[in-house]
């Protein structure tokens, strides 16, 4: 098993060497821009606590509070659209935050939030349903296969619609072949 | 049935049901940070001035790199320290300057300020963030009647009965299929209408006050013609309190204000629920 | 104090040959204090005498200020929550509830006085017992460690030093490095690789990352439902993970997000000092912590 040593990683200061520059001694510089500074070690009991420079970052919640964070990201103000206080999950009490996921339903879902404006869909629904006084059982098979044909007759319609190249994308991989015929 | 099933017995057999009524403490929580003395806020500020002073260097290379015009609006915000010159009697010390960085004083980072177009759609994200006032409307009106005074401070509800003056609310019980916790909820919203949301703590009673001919006795006396309040603790999370009878007064008021509105029994005798901050 | 201690006893540990040769024993009477008594020498050492003043004293060269700004987080528990939970979870007639213990064996083999005893009922190991519930074991949040372990660093050590990096800045506390253990062959892992960082919160970085998580984070993960009902060991400890996507929604990693092409996941561990799991999530819940689905059926 071949592993990077730690000796070629810049800037180690993080997890802790006893450098005031942060680097090893023969240490590769090449793809860091910082400028080498020479080595000094901070002698025995004059360590400092790491204490990063921060500032205080006044944040604008959604409805109008402020706190202030300490921030090491150089920025004093930040306001946020999305948080909790207008999170359905911590307001349960307010109407208005209700939102409609557009993936929080199954294939159907999805497929009517997308084509919801073609008239085709209702048509076939209604031969759907005119069909499904059947058996239970088929009925389930069936209408599933009919959903599939309804999704790719859709698909069609909806590309032929945007009238341009569109190239539906290849499901399922190549056969594989043999590596020494590939590279002829 | 009253809550404890140790005590629920005794009272049945002892006590009618008109002498038990629950008692509401419902308390809205304080909103902003609480205030500081000015001691604290010396002390915060010299704590923070210290460990500005501790503070290691910024990391610039971090954060802009080399180059970009990020860094380079950068550079020019700061004010760059004052470097050492032979021959310059300087006042406040000799500079010590390393990596830019003048090692006898804290750091002072300026952040540049974006600058946008006056007008722009963007004015209305890039508006600077100032805190709301901590002072509310209703705070320099004195509406006592609003949730929204007294920002870091816990209010508590309080009504004016018209025999016994101010007190928390209270209700009777009616009959013993429901809890002490139920009784007050129910009572709450007979008065102040369905449109609050409150949060029982727990169905346990929090404390029990004694009266006799509707004055208060000491917690340990056990005459037989009591009545006793069962005071339930609550939080109110929305919503607000709208009495439906409009002669019904009622007021949030902290444990200072509320010192003055009810009686000093009264008072010394719910002093120990209520919140300090 | 301990100099002080040896010279005392000087006269009477005596070690010469000769002594028993007086008719006196040939070892001391006196027990050696020096096996019994943890000594810090790095404090005897007469060079540096600033690093033996408090952790607190400007003058140590340790000294970090710690009450910097007001803890909104800390003021909301004294001054809301405490009161609260006491009463939820006082309990009328409380008494002392038993953990789960080691049974004695039923001595129908003449081995059993002899082995260790029987496992507890329902549970490989012991539990501890329930306390009755007063003003002085109100549960509170003692510490959170956040604990990076990457893949990754197994291909690539830089990994874990980015990994450190991303907890720096999400926690403004210097990480600790996290080390593999032992060889694991089948994870391509071998003992002593650095494979990422953890770090311990208390205190004032702890208020903030509580607040930042509850507020900021979780709020725009999607269909974000909350802390497991069944999270936890127990004895009020609970543990949640967040994913390399979710750790994005940092605001410290979000306005910056060139520089953080790879984000990191890590747990969160939550030590509280609630006596069972239900009580460490009343109490997390106070914070903000949304709870979902059922509780374990047999609840310690």
């Amino acid at each position: 098993m071949f592993r990077p040593t730690i000796k070629s990683i810049p800037n180690l200061s993080i997890l802790g060497r006893r450098l005031a520059s942060g680097r090893a001694p023969g240490q590769a510089t090449s793809d860091s821009t910082l400028k080498r500074r020479p080595l000094k070690k901070i002698k025995l009991g004059k360590a400092r606590p790491a204490i990063y420079y921060q500032f205080n970052c006044k944040t604008e919640l959604s409805d109008g509070s402020v706190i202030i964070r300490r921030s090491q990201y150089p920025k004093d103000e930040l306001r946020l659209i999305q948080d909790q206080r207008n999170h359905p999950l911590w307001n349960p009490n307010r109407v208005d935050l209700e939102v409609i996921d557009p993936n929080a339903g199954g294939r159907i879902a999805r497929f009517k939030q997308k084509f919801s404006q073609f008239d085709i869909e209702e048509n076939i629904k209604q031969d759907l349903q005119q069909e499904g006084q059947e058996e239970s059982n088929e009925e389930a098979l069936k209408s599933e296969k009919e959903e599939e044909d309804l999704d790719n007759l859709m698909m069609d319609e909806y590309l032929e619609l945007l009238g341009q190249n569109v190239q539906e994308v290849q499901k399922g991989g190549k056969v594989q072949t043999k590596a020494s015929r590939r590279r002829k | 049935m009253v809550q404890s099933r140790s005590i629920t017995p005794k009272v049945k057999e002892t006590i009618p049901l008109e002498s038990l009524r629950s008692t509401l403490l419902l308390a809205r929580n304080p909103i902003v940070t609480p205030d500081l003395t000015p001691f604290e806020k010396v002390y915060y500020n010299y704590q923070e001035e210290l460990e500005r002073r501790l503070m290691w260097t910024f990391p610039q290379y971090y954060y802009f790199r080399k180059g970009t015009l990020s860094e380079r609006r950068f550079v020019a915000a700061q004010k760059g320290p004052v470097t050492k010159q032979p021959g310059v009697f300087y006042e406040k010390g000799k500079p010590d300057v390393v990596h830019n960085r003048e090692r006898r004083l804290k750091q002072e980072i300026v952040i540049p300020r974006q600058e946008t177009e006056e007008g722009s759609s963007l004015d209305e994200i890039n508006r600077p963030v100032i805190p709301n006032s901590r002072i509310t409307k209703a705070d320099e009106i004195n509406d006592i009647t609003s949730l929204e005074r007294k920002l870091p401070r816990t209010l508590y509800l309080l009504i004016k009965d018209s025999k016994l003056g101010w007190r928390l609310p209270s209700f009777s019980i009616e009959n013993t299929s429901k809890g002490l916790n139920e009784v007050a909820e129910e009572g709450l919203r007979k008065l102040g209408g369905e449109a609050i949301n409150t949060w029982n703590v727990s169905n346990t009673v929090t404390a029990v006050l004694k009266f006799q001919n509707d004055k208060l006795v000491k917690s340990d006396d056990s005459s037989s013609d009591l009545t006793r309040e069962y005071i339930i603790k609550s939080h109110i999370l929305s919503g607000s309190f709208k009495p439906e009878d409009s002669n019904l007064e009622f007021a949030w008021l902290s444990k200072e204000e509320l010192k003055d509105y009810v009686s000093e029994d009264y008072f010394n005798a719910t002093e120990f629920l209520l919140s300090d901050i | 104090m301990f100099s002080q201690k040896l010279v005392s006893q000087g006269n009477i540990r005596l070690f010469s040959t000769s002594s028993a040769a007086a008719g006196r024993v040939g070892c001391s009477l006196v027990k050696p204090v020096h096996h019994l008594i943890k000594i810090d020498k790095n404090k005897l050492s007469p060079r540096f005498p600033e690093l033996n003043l408090e952790k607190n004293d400007i003058r140590n060269p340790g000294f970090r200020p710690v009450a910097t700004h007001q803890d909104r987080v800390a003021e909301h528990y004294t001054n809301t929550l405490q009161s609260d939970l006491l009463l939820m979870n006082f309990q009328h007639n409380q008494r002392r509830k038993e953990g789960l213990k080691r049974r004695q064996w039923d001595g129908s083999s003449p081995n059993h006085p002899s082995r260790t005893l029987r496992k507890p009922k329902g549970s490989e190991v012991e539990t501890p017992d329930i306390k009755i519930y007063t003003d002085k074991n109100i549960p509170i949040i003692e510490s959170i460690t956040l604990n990076c372990y990457t893949k990754l660093a197994k291909d690539n050590a830089n990994h874990a030093i980015s990994a450190a990096l991303q907890l720096q800045q999400i926690t403004n506390c210097k990480p600790k490095p996290l080390h593999s253990r032992k060889d694991v062959i089948a994870w391509g892992v071998r003992r002593g690789w650095l494979m990422g960082a953890k770090v311990e919160l208390k205190g004032r970085p702890l208020s903030q990352f509580l607040s930042t998580l509850t507020e900021i984070v979780f709020p725009r993960i999607r269909e974000f439902k909350g802390l497991s009902s069944r999270a936890g060991d127990k004895t009020g400890n609970l543990s949640m993970g967040l994913t390399h996507e979710e750790i994005s929604f940092f605001p410290e990693i979000e306005s910056n997000q060139d520089q953080w092409s790879k984000t990191y996941g890590m747990h969160i561990n939550i030590k509280t000092t609630a006596q069972t799991d239900t009580e460490a999530r009343r109490l997390l819940s106070a914070y903000g912590f949304p709870i979902h689905g059922t509780e374990r059926k047999n609840a310690f």
